[in-house]
């Protein structure tokens, strides 16, 4: 993942590995960004209820969604985003 | 990169033909030109005429008609002889893959003449044969798609119940054309075998992007000043590179550097593999030379061919340069001018030599 060319201003992504390439929205390179400096699931998922005033459950698909798109286009997706239910280990650290 | 050579060095090039399908020869001699300016003499080896017009007196010192290959190890060295009296060499870079077993039967009358050479052994050259290119992949962790050698054309039949269709036809040394029926695909055996006789190889069709690797091999078991990867974007109407991306790919290195090690290869390869959509990775074929696209590596920072020379030159070798992902490397032509005419000299004596060079 912090192998990734994200160019914030115009949404391309380029995969050194295979030479894709993609675009994102600007939620989509936040979450990429999150991803490549380490950031939690709940942490990501947290800005994304701040940022788009959505709740836990929206956050949690949209975030599922775009992990999916991710897979599906063979982008590394670290496996905080792909193993757990964002949603789980939200309400875990939100328990604890 | 390699440190400019400080003694004259005369370098023959191969493959030079400048045409919508260029050999690698343009390429090399673009990079040794690069690193050496005048410092370095090259003299291209054409079989030609009109393919190499454009070089003549703009890239080359001296263009030099050669007989084709299938005349012969006799025949080329004949040739090669009268050349060094004329314009003596010191390396020679074949740029086309049915050079390498010539040169291979040469090489001990090259040594005696003083021209060095870069060749792998001929066992390590044999193991990346189409058909024996299976068996070489196990040992490098990549897969080779289904391939069926045929001897004859009886044996046509029963490889397209295990292969389907569509399948690639290909000659042993070169060629390859997908085909969709039968009756393509007996057509083009036909041709294949007028042309190259057999075997021919059957190949499963493989879905995927391109991907392309340049190395060069110590002949100790490991790559000498880096590697360069692409990713083919574009390609012409012969399936020639158009348009690529620099990529810095995994398992591409990983299988590069497994193939040297394992046949201690010397000198210069490509590899040329497939990535499927699912993430599979197929080899497809391993070039024993560079690939005509070379110059996109120097002008990135990685010059293969002065790396090459530099060790044949018997000059130190510099820590590998690491090729930038992500650059786009674009194939464009030009239109170039002479005020000789190369053409009448070379079909008239089988060489060129620029007037500044007479």
């Amino acid at each position: 993942m912090k192998q990734l060319h994200l160019n914030r201003e115009n949404g391309m992504v380029f995969d050194p590995r295979t030479g894709k390439r993609f675009r994102v929205n600007e939620t989509g390179a936040g979450l990429l960004k999150g991803w490549q400096l380490g950031k939690s699931s709940e942490s990501l998922l947290e800005e994304l209820m701040e940022q788009h005033e959505i709740s836990l459950n929206d956050a949690e698909r949209y975030f599922q969604q775009f992990v999916r798109q991710c897979t599906l286009a063979g982008l590394p997706v670290p496996e905080s985003g792909k193993s757990k239910s964002p949603t789980a280990v939200l309400r875990n650290t939100t328990a604890a | 990169m390699t440190a400019a050579p400080t003694n004259p060095i005369t370098v023959a090039i191969t493959g030079v033909a400048a045409t919508e399908n260029p050999g690698p020869g343009i390429g090399v001699a673009r990079s040794l030109r690069l690193w050496a300016g005048p410092q370095i003499r090259l003299v291209a080896l054409a079989y030609d005429a009109a393919e190499c017009l454009a070089l003549a007196g703009e890239l080359f010192d001296h263009v030099f008609l050669m007989p084709y290959p299938g005349q012969g190890v006799e025949s080329t060295l004949d040739r090669l002889k009268e050349i060094h009296a004329e314009v003596p060499m010191n390396f020679l870079i074949p740029c086309l893959d049915v050079e390498i077993p010539l040169l291979l039967a040469a090489k001990a009358q090259l040594t005696e003449m003083g021209i060095d050479s870069c060749l792998p052994s001929k066992t390590a050259y044999a193991r990346r044969n189409k058909n024996q290119l299976s068996a070489l992949s196990e040992k490098l962790g990549i897969s080779v798609p289904e391939t069926i050698v045929i001897t004859h054309p009886g044996e046509i039949i029963p490889a397209t119940k295990k292969l389907g269709f569509p399948l690639f036809v290909k000659g042993n040394q070169y060629g390859a054309k997908k085909v969709f029926t039968l009756t393509e695909l007996q057509n083009e055996v036909e041709a294949s075998t007028r042309q190259w006789g057999y075997p021919i190889l059957l190949q499963q069709a493989v879905l995927g992007t391109d991907m392309l690797l340049a190395g060069l091999g110590n002949g100790r078991g490991g790559l000498s000043c880096g590697a360069v990867a692409l990713r083919k974007e574009h390609q012409t109407s012969q399936g020639k590179l158009w348009n690529a991306l620099t990529v810095q790919c995994p398992w591409l290195q990983d299988a590069a550097e497994a193939f040297v090690a394992e046949t201690e290869w010397e000198g210069p390869f490509e590899f040329e593999c497939l990535l499927g959509d699912d993430g599979s990775a197929w080899l497809i074929e391993i070039n024993p030379r560079f690939p005509a696209w070379i110059h996109a590596g120097t002008l990135l920072g990685v010059n293969l061919p002065a790396c090459l020379v530099g060790r044949l030159n018997q000059q130190e070798e510099r820590v590998p340069d690491l090729i930038p992902a992500g650059k786009w490397v674009v194939r464009s032509i030009c239109e170039t001018v002479l005020d000789q005419d190369p053409m009448n000299q070379l079909i008239s004596e089988g060489k060129y030599c620029h007037a500044e060079n007479i």
